[in-house]
């Protein structure tokens, strides 16, 4: 009884003590809650810019962004939730929990963080790691001992390509024209929208009406745009779009040759009728049409319409060659020693049919580039004042009597660089030729 | 028939390729590449295949490696039914049974280097990989007569010969128990053939290989085997443990044996030279298949087809008067009796 | 029997292509824009243009308009051009098409008629001088930006020409029409009917001083195809081991250049010739633009420009009825030049 008594004395004197300790628990509580977010914010920040940096490096851009932040907005915002909850029906764990939350969400910020960093230096570590000296020593003489005689080939095609002329100035002036490209910024006396009204249509070599800007090599447009500027800050987008463009169709057209090559049947008819199609459009006109069904006319739409009309080609080359390799007795070889077809189709038939995919994307690039500038040179490019040649040649066109050097000029580029890819692609057919190799 | 006795065992298998024409690309016939043939394999024997061109000695040897997907019938190997074996269980399957073909330059990948090209079976089975694979690529080398320089080199840069054992060593790297020899020695000169042949017998007492070797050179063929299965048309005509040259049975192995040339001018021109042409295998004739072209033919053989049956001691022929034909003595016989070898 | 078989195959298999650009090209220029916009302007009624979409059956979706345009077509009716003032397409068609087929046909014959000796020059003349000029000049030829090209031919031979003073070729259109104000088109080939209609030799000669440029312009890039492959072909013809016979029977170099190379190495080079001809209707887009030609490609990429949908659709129909038979025509040829080849 008495003890009763006494608890229920102690208890009714604590009642006023409790409510002001529950409130200033509460109190704290939520002061932890409030630094901690504050500084989770902070963190998250610094955190989130590693994470990043070090995802975009290593995955798409898309993911690392949407992906991560969503995983540390949901984890934190789970547990600042339940811990609310719990404060708010004064469960004595939560108090104490909130007191070394912080200390949690630190570990979990720098897990992050870690990770972020290490997906930032995950390729530099790798790359570092791998010329360690104990790790070396396990792959490199096997490593050194492969690549012997590849580079033992590959110094022979240099021979080969060394005593050819043709080729020789072809990679000349495609090298010279990549760097000239790159280095536009630094030599270019006018930026690439730099117009100078009042020097519309000087001849070449003609000094600038304003005394401060330096002489017009090439002459001016009808906008007073620095030609010889221009064709270089051109050379940028023309050959990016060349390259992208065949780089793509390459890829789709090899991928989709070898499958339709290799296993045959119904996907190779339907393959073959859908390349059909494609051939029996004229290229020119269905690219325009392309380009026009996007909506825009823009370079990015132009590069779009070619990568479309150009893949069948390679899918039809490829699928000639793998249709060629298929009967060859070392895919059979490798077949009986129990390959995987995925393995027979990379490492043994690919590889053999490279070489004229090599040479057709060499010549391809200047095929592209040619197209590309006629599109927009009837039209379909984008609007005056961007820089690239065959819209050059396009707003020239109605001055080229007044002024032919703003015509010449871009598409003397234009034919150069072309007939340098074809160049070197027509030098490295007779190179990889094996009946000209020693066999 | 117990599981350890044969190795290999083929039953009524069939091996047609479809023919197509016309304007919507349909089959209007088929080749009977392989057409019926029953086969028993010892373990550690070789059984020889003899043929013309184009009598299926070659389809049959694929199609028993599955290389090729049979029409009809039944491939026994080590007690198990392989027919209708698929995916990963017959990748396994294929681990033991290897072959070597015809023509080693095109069955090495011209743009892999010997190493690789020995040890991809390594490892795609996944035995060994990197320095492991090397060494054991190595050791198989060695086992055929190559050196570690040889390792890093492209197969162009080989003889035949050479080129013929890297194809061996290949087939070997698996460790398998059956290799099928299709016709391994025809693109080499006589010299290096025979270096090529002993090496294999060597492989095989060392290894404990069973071998199926096919080719159309009858005197290699005798040299290698203990048997010696003589194909017609895609069917197995005589199947003999025995000398070939002294105890043929089938009118068209003894066709076949007499055509042999003889180092001796005494016998030229004593051959017996079979006339005609070999029938289309797209329309074989009925009845007896060498009928057209066999000088005993008989009314029964335009009509009933002969079965395979044994005139005793293991020794199987197709033929309706099997034992009552008398060929007379062939060029070989009497030259091996002139000379007293063979 | 087998040459029947094999062009009733070919022919059977042209269908499906013939579908697919009908397809790809209608939901192409289905996305291009909407035709009714070329039968409106801002002062029609929102009720007229509600009838002007029944009208044409544009109220439809896709799928049925697509089957409207099928039927159409096959009863000979392939829309109107509402680019070239509402006439029906295959009017315009029959009105351009000569034109085009004209300056086409000349471009393959200056090709042809260039192409073939200077493969044979540089064949039989290898790793000389005159075999780097031309396989620079041929590389050219396909670097060669067909646009550009045009201008600076017109900016040298028309316009530098004029203003010296000089006898120049004219810089477009098919006729000077102030010279020949009555002149009209019978058959549509101007050079066919100067002469056989009109009897005016001027007229002829103004005409092929038109197509002078035009046609070297757009034959360039298939001269350049034609003597690449003239010269591969000849080359590997030559390691033969028949002209080794021919060499060392005695026959003279020319008679076994002309009469045993030079058969074989034409077997290729006629089918280049004749996919040459597909490419030569791409080329004549740019080509007939630059120089105002009234043909076939200026009417094609206005009309793409102009979202004129029944003219893009029948210019790609025509375009893929022609390669098909240009390609099933050069199989044939290829079959009467080589006996080795069996139709199968």
């Amino acid at each position: 009884m008495s003890e009763h008594y006494f608890d229920d004395v102690e208890s009714y004197e604590l009642k006023g003590m409790n409510h002001l300790i529950t409130w200033l628990l509460h109190l704290l509580a939520g002061l932890v809650i409030l630094t901690i977010a504050s500084t989770i914010l902070a963190f998250q920040i610094t955190a989130l810019i590693a994470i990043q940096i070090g995802f975009s490096i290593t995955l798409s851009e898309s993911f690392a962004i949407g992906a991560l932040q969503l995983l540390i907005a949901v984890i934190v915002s789970y547990i600042l939730i339940k811990l609310s909850i719990a404060i708010q029906s004064s469960e004595l764990w939560a108090f104490s929990t909130s007191l070394y939350l912080n200390l949690l969400l630190l570990i979990l910020l720098a897990t992050m963080g870690t990770i972020g960093m290490i997906f930032i230096f995950l390729p530099i570590i790798t790359l570092i790691s791998l010329f360690l000296p104990n790790i070396r020593e396990y792959w490199f003489p096997l490593f050194k001992e492969d690549m012997g005689p590849r580079i033992k080939e590959i110094r022979y095609s240099l021979y080969l390509v060394r005593k050819s002329p043709l080729v020789v100035a072809g990679v000349i002036i495609i090298v010279s024209f990549v760097v000239l490209a790159f280095l536009a910024p630094f030599f270019t006396p006018y930026g690439p929208e730099q117009r100078i009204w009042a020097d519309y249509n000087l001849p070449p070599g003609s000094p600038s009406t304003d005394p401060n800007m330096p002489i017009h090599i090439w002459g001016t447009d009808d906008s007073g745009g620095d030609v010889f500027s221009r064709i270089f800050w051109a050379a940028q987008v023309d050959l990016r779009i060349s390259v992208t463009v065949v780089a793509v169709a390459v890829t789709v057209g090899t991928l989709i040759g070898a499958i339709s090559g290799f296993y045959g049947g119904k996907i190779d008819e339907l393959v073959m009728r859908i390349t059909d199609v494609f051939f029996a459009f004229p290229g020119l006109v269905l690219a325009m049409a392309i380009v026009m069904a996007l909506g825009e006319r823009s370079l990015d739409n132009i590069a779009i319409a070619l990568m479309v009309t150009w893949w069948p080609g390679y899918a039809r080359l490829v699928r000639g060659q793998v249709l060629a390799e298929r009967e060859k007795l070392y895919v059979e070889a490798a077949r009986s020693i129990g390959a995987s077809d995925m393995r027979i189709l990379l490492v043994h038939i690919i590889p053999n049919t490279i070489q004229p995919i090599i040479v057709s994307a060499t010549m391809d690039t200047g095929g592209v580039l040619l197209t590309a500038a006629g599109l927009s040179c009837i039209g379909f490019g984008p609007p005056a004042g961007v820089d690239e040649w065959g819209l050059m040649i396009s707003i020239g066109q109605f001055y080229y009597s007044i002024a032919p050097w703003a015509v010449f000029f871009p598409g003397f580029a234009i034919l150069m660089t072309s007939l340098a890819f074809n160049l070197v692609g027509d030098g490295i057919r007779d190179i990889m030729d094996p009946k000209l190799r020693r066999r | 028939m117990t599981e350890s006795e044969y190795l290999v065992e083929t039953r009524g298998l069939k091996k047609y390729f479809p023919l197509t024409g016309g304007v919507f690309r349909k089959v209007i016939g088929k080749v009977h590449a392989v057409d019926g043939v029953d086969l028993h394999i010892r373990r550690g024997e070789t059984l020889g295949v003899v043929g013309e061109s184009g009598c299926g000695k070659t389809t049959l040897g694929r199609t028993i490696l599955r290389l090729l997907e049979p029409t009809e019938g039944e491939i026994w190997f080590d007690g198990k039914n392989i027919t209708d074996v698929k995916g990963k269980d017959l990748r396994h399957i294929r681990r033991q049974m290897q072959i070597v073909f015809q023509d080693p330059m095109a069955s090495l990948n011209p743009r892999i280097t010997i190493k690789n090209s020995v040890g991809e079976p390594l490892v795609v089975n996944g035995i060994a990989r990197g320095p492991k694979m090397r060494k054991m690529v190595l050791e198989l080398l060695e086992k055929v007569g190559l050196t570690e320089d040889h390792l890093n080199r492209f197969p162009h840069e080989f003889s035949g010969g050479q080129r013929q054992r890297i194809c061996i060593a290949r087939a070997l790297a698996l460790n398998p128990e059956f290799v099928v020899m299709d016709e391994p020695t025809s693109s080499t000169d006589v010299s290096v053939q025979a270096q090529t042949l002993n090496l294999m017998k060597d492989l095989q007492d060392e290894l404990n290989l069973t071998y199926m070797f096919i080719s159309h050179d009858l005197s290699v063929v005798k040299h290698m085997s203990d048997r010696i299965a003589v194909m017609y048309l895609g069917k197995i005509v005589e199947l003999t443990p025995h000398d070939i040259f002294r105890y043929a049975q089938h009118p068209y192995t003894f066709a076949l044996v007499s055509a042999v040339p003889i180092p001796d001018p005494r016998f030229a021109g004593k051959a017996q030279i079979l006339s005609g042409e070999v029938p289309s295998p797209i329309n074989p004739p009925p009845g007896c298949r060498f009928n057209p072209r066999c000088i005993f033919a008989q009314e029964v053989c335009k009509t009933q087809e002969p079965e395979l049956r044994d005139v005793g001691d293991g020794h199987l022929v197709a033929c309706h008067f099997a034992g009552t034909l008398d060929f007379g003595k062939s060029a070989q016989q009497e030259y091996a009796e002139a000379t007293g070898s063979m | 029997m087998k040459l029947r078989d094999f062009i009733l195959r070919r022919m059977i298999l042209a269908i499906p292509v013939i579908f697919g650009v009908l397809v790809i090209t209608w939901f192409l220029a289905f996305q291009v824009g909407d035709p009714a916009a070329m039968y409106i302007n801002e002062n029609t009624p929102q009720s007229a243009i509600e009838s002007i979409r029944k009208a044409h059956g544009l109220d439809e979706p896709p799928h049925i308009q697509f089957i409207l345009y099928l039927t159409n077509l096959f009863q000979g009716n392939w829309g109107e051009s509402t680019s070239t003032s509402f006439r029906p397409v295959l009017e315009v068609i029959a009105l351009k098409f000569p034109a085009t087929i004209e300056l086409a046909m000349l471009a393959m014959f200056f090709a042809i008629i260039l192409g073939i000796p200077l493969g044979i020059i540089s064949a039989t003349k290898k790793d000389t001088v005159v075999d780097h000029f031309t396989r620079v000049f041929s590389l050219a030829g396909v670097s060669m930006p067909i646009f550009w090209f045009a201008l600076m031919l017109k900016y040298v031979f028309y316009y530098q020409l004029a203003i010296m003073g000089l006898p120049h070729l004219p810089g477009s259109f098919r006729y000077d029409d102030l010279m020949f104000p009555d002149f009209k088109y019978t058959t549509g080939f101007l050079l066919f009917d100067s002469i056989v209609f009109e009897h005016n030799p001027r007229l002829f000669l103004d005409a092929l001083a038109h197509l002078a440029m035009p046609a070297f312009c757009l034959g360039y890039l298939t001269l350049a195809i034609i003597t690449r492959m003239m010269r591969s072909s000849m080359l590997e013809v030559m390691r033969e081991d028949y002209i080794t016979l021919a060499r060392s029977k005695g026959l003279s170099e020319r008679v076994v250049i002309y009469k045993h190379a030079l058969r074989n190495a034409l077997i290729p080079t006629v089918t280049v010739i004749g996919l040459a001809f597909g490419g030569l209707m791409t080329g004549a887009v740019l080509t007939e633009t630059i120089f105002s030609w009234p043909g076939l490609g200026t009417w094609a990429a206005r009309a793409i420009l102009n979202s004129d949908l029944a003219a893009i659709n029948g210019f790609t129909l025509l375009v893929a009825l022609i390669f098909v038979t240009s390609n099933l025509i050069v199989d044939l040829v290829y079959g009467t030049l080589d006996p080795r080849i069996r139709y199968g």
